[in-house]
């Protein structure tokens, strides 16, 4: 298989998501036609994460217009450090009611919804993940929208130092408490990063979300 | 009934339009995966033809807002054609673009002389929306869309003129695809209704077979999608008739360039019009409701994601300028043919001025597509010798 050690980054698109899905949707698409195992090439779109990557690993590459091809960062950059705002995970919102596709792998950690109040929902996940990660993108998919959200995310280096446990705080506002009471019963939550394809949270996430996982690779 | 051309000269034009698709885009053959192909490669390598039309799950997976099965069939049916090749993908791609021009030539062919049709078809390939959709195997759907609809279109209009039910059912048959591909094909029978061929009385009852799958496609629809309107989801937008009207006016520009070649285009065509109206060699409510059907689903995008480029947005109103203005040089008493073909080939030159000026500003981004796509495939660099 290709080497995966060469991360890319594209210093002028906000959308990793969209990113992630064209680019490795043809690698995951290459590796079924040719029966190979699907791999996943990491991405990143903020400058402000190119630090938080562990260099000895990654050779971090991007696109350079002058010569039309693929060059590797400049260290300058590379050294950026991330803000706040590098470092608050992105929240997608797709309204959505079941039966689903089946397009996503599962993630192993676990999902806990409560209802705090009549109209909010907390969602909380916890799970593991590689170290020196950035940029994660939470996507909910949920029958409505909510009208506003807060998300907070607090990752923990575990004993080895080679993964963490992230620990996601998804605090939900909905217009009235039925839509509140829709939204605690029926989310499904899914998590990407630069170096992690987006998974489904499966434990304790309800039934029909299992319809979002694929059997194929 | 105009004298049909020989079988020779017919496949002379045909040939012609081939040539010219393939001359034209010949830059497409050299391209690779770019924009969202990534994600209809993937799309089209996890299902089977089948789910796309008939799992609403999978049909609703690829596209939430757009009923759209088509698009993943294509991929679909080119990977099993082509393996993992783009080369045969953008070879379908402008077969489906000449296959376009061919029936749009025989479309015209049942009211204005074989050079003209020739013509006609001609502008409409040689559009900037039409070069701007050949570089891109993500808008296939617009494309096999346009085939079936003009092919389902000609159907009618054959079923009309030999008064027989027959060509009416191949015309319901091509409108169906051309529905599944694309929502803008679906007010077709509302239009070709009022073509002036016929009684009214036979104009329905040739259209019922479309009327009948326009009202099973919404209820699939409603189905699958669970709304009747599709459209893309950019949030709470306060909609201004005046940004819609603003953005219909600046079509023509997009088109044809400048603001004093696009309007006055549009100001040459309306005293056309205008002048065949007054001959009564023009049918005025037909162009009416084909304005209509082709303007109105553009209104929502208006607003976002915007008209700003002679993107996919663009190829049905261009398609239909190029018909509507062939139609219109053929219907005029005078000059004769040649000095016709001749006023075409002037806005065909205009038109192409403006495609190629578009192309070369699109052509750093399809550069860059292709490299970075390159790059997460592990493809060698593209080869500058085979298409430069």
């Amino acid at each position: 298989m290709p080497p995966l050690d060469q991360l890319y980054y594209s210093r002028d698109i906000k959308d990793a998501y969209y990113l992630d899905t064209v680019l490795n949707g043809a690698r995951y698409a290459e590796a079924r036609v040719s029966g190979d195992e699907p791999q996943r090439r990491g991405l990143l779109v903020k400058e402000g994460s190119l630090g938080r990557i562990d260099q000895s690993r990654y050779t971090i590459m991007s696109y350079d217009e002058t010569c039309a091809c693929i060059t590797p960062v400049k260290t300058r950059n590379a050294q950026h450090k991330p803000t706040q705002r590098d470092e608050t995970p992105q929240l997608l919102t797709l309204a959505l009611s079941p039966p689903y596709p089946p397009l996503f792998s599962p993630l192993d950690g676990t999902l806990r919804v409560t209802t705090p109040q009549d109209t909010s929902v907390s969602i909380q996940a916890d799970w593991t993940g590689p170290a020196h990660d950035a940029e994660y993108e939470a996507v909910l998919i949920a029958p409505g929208k909510p009208q506003r959200h807060k998300v907070h995310l607090v990752t923990d280096p575990n004993q080895t130092h080679a993964t963490v446990t992230g620990r996601l705080t998804l605090n939900l506002y909905y217009e009235d408490s039925t839509r509140a009471q829709q939204a605690a019963t029926q989310s499904c939550l899914l998590i990407r990063s630069a170096l992690t394809p987006l998974r489904l949270l499966r434990h304790g996430a309800p039934a029909q979300c299992q319809g979002l996982l694929s059997e194929t690779p | 009934m105009l004298k049909p051309d020989s079988k020779i000269t017919t496949l002379l034009y045909l040939a012609g339009i081939l040539a010219l698709t393939v001359l034209l885009n010949i830059s497409a053959l050299g391209g690779y995966w770019r924009f969202d192909d990534g994600y209809l490669l993937d799309y089209a390598s996890r299902f089977s033809p089948w789910d796309y039309f008939f799992d609403p799950a999978i049909t609703r997976g690829y596209s939430l807002n757009n009923l759209t099965p088509f698009n993943p069939l294509i991929f679909d049916l080119n990977l099993s054609l082509f393996g993992f090749q783009p080369l045969g993908f953008y070879a379908q791609h402008l077969m489906t673009l000449a296959a376009c021009g061919m029936a749009s030539f025989f479309l015209l062919r049942l009211w204005i002389p074989g050079s003209l049709a020739f013509f006609g078809s001609a502008c409409f390939l040689a559009g900037a929306p039409t070069l701007f959709v050949a570089q891109q195997l993500m808008v296939g759907h617009y494309i096999a869309g346009l085939m079936f609809a003009i092919i389902a279109t000609y159907f009618y209009a054959r079923s009309l003129l030999h008064q027989n039910w027959r060509p009416a059912l191949l015309s319901a048959l091509f409108y169906i695809l051309a529905s599944s591909c694309k929502e803008i094909y679906f007010p077709l029978p509302f239009v070709v209704v009022f073509f002036n061929m016929g009684g009214w009385r036979r104009r329905f009852l040739h259209a019922l077979p479309m009327f009948l799958w326009s009202f099973a496609y919404l209820a699939w629809r409603t189905h699958t999608l669970g709304s009747l309107v599709g459209g893309y989801d950019s949030g709470p937008r306060e909609f201004s008739i005046l940004k819609v009207l603003s953005a219909y006016l600046g079509i023509p520009q997009l088109l044809l360039g400048g603001p004093v070649t696009g309007i006055g285009m549009m100001l040459v065509l309306l005293v056309m019009t205008t002048y065949l109206g007054v001959l009564r060699r023009l049918n005025p409510l037909l162009l009416i409701v084909a304005v209509l059907a082709v303007l109105l689903p553009l209104a929502p995008l208006t607003h976002f994601p915007g008209l700003s480029q002679p993107n996919r947005y663009l190829l049905l109103p261009w398609w239909l300028i190029s018909i509507f203005l062939s139609f219109a040089i053929g219907q005029l008493p005078r000059p004769g043919t040649a000095l016709k073909s001749l006023m075409l080939s002037g806005v065909i030159a205009l038109a192409l001025s403006q495609a190629w000026h578009i192309q070369s500003q699109q052509q750093p981004k399809l550069e860059r597509f292709d490299t970075v796509y390159r790059f997460f495939l592990n493809a060698p660099p593209r080869s500058a010798l085979l298409f430069p």
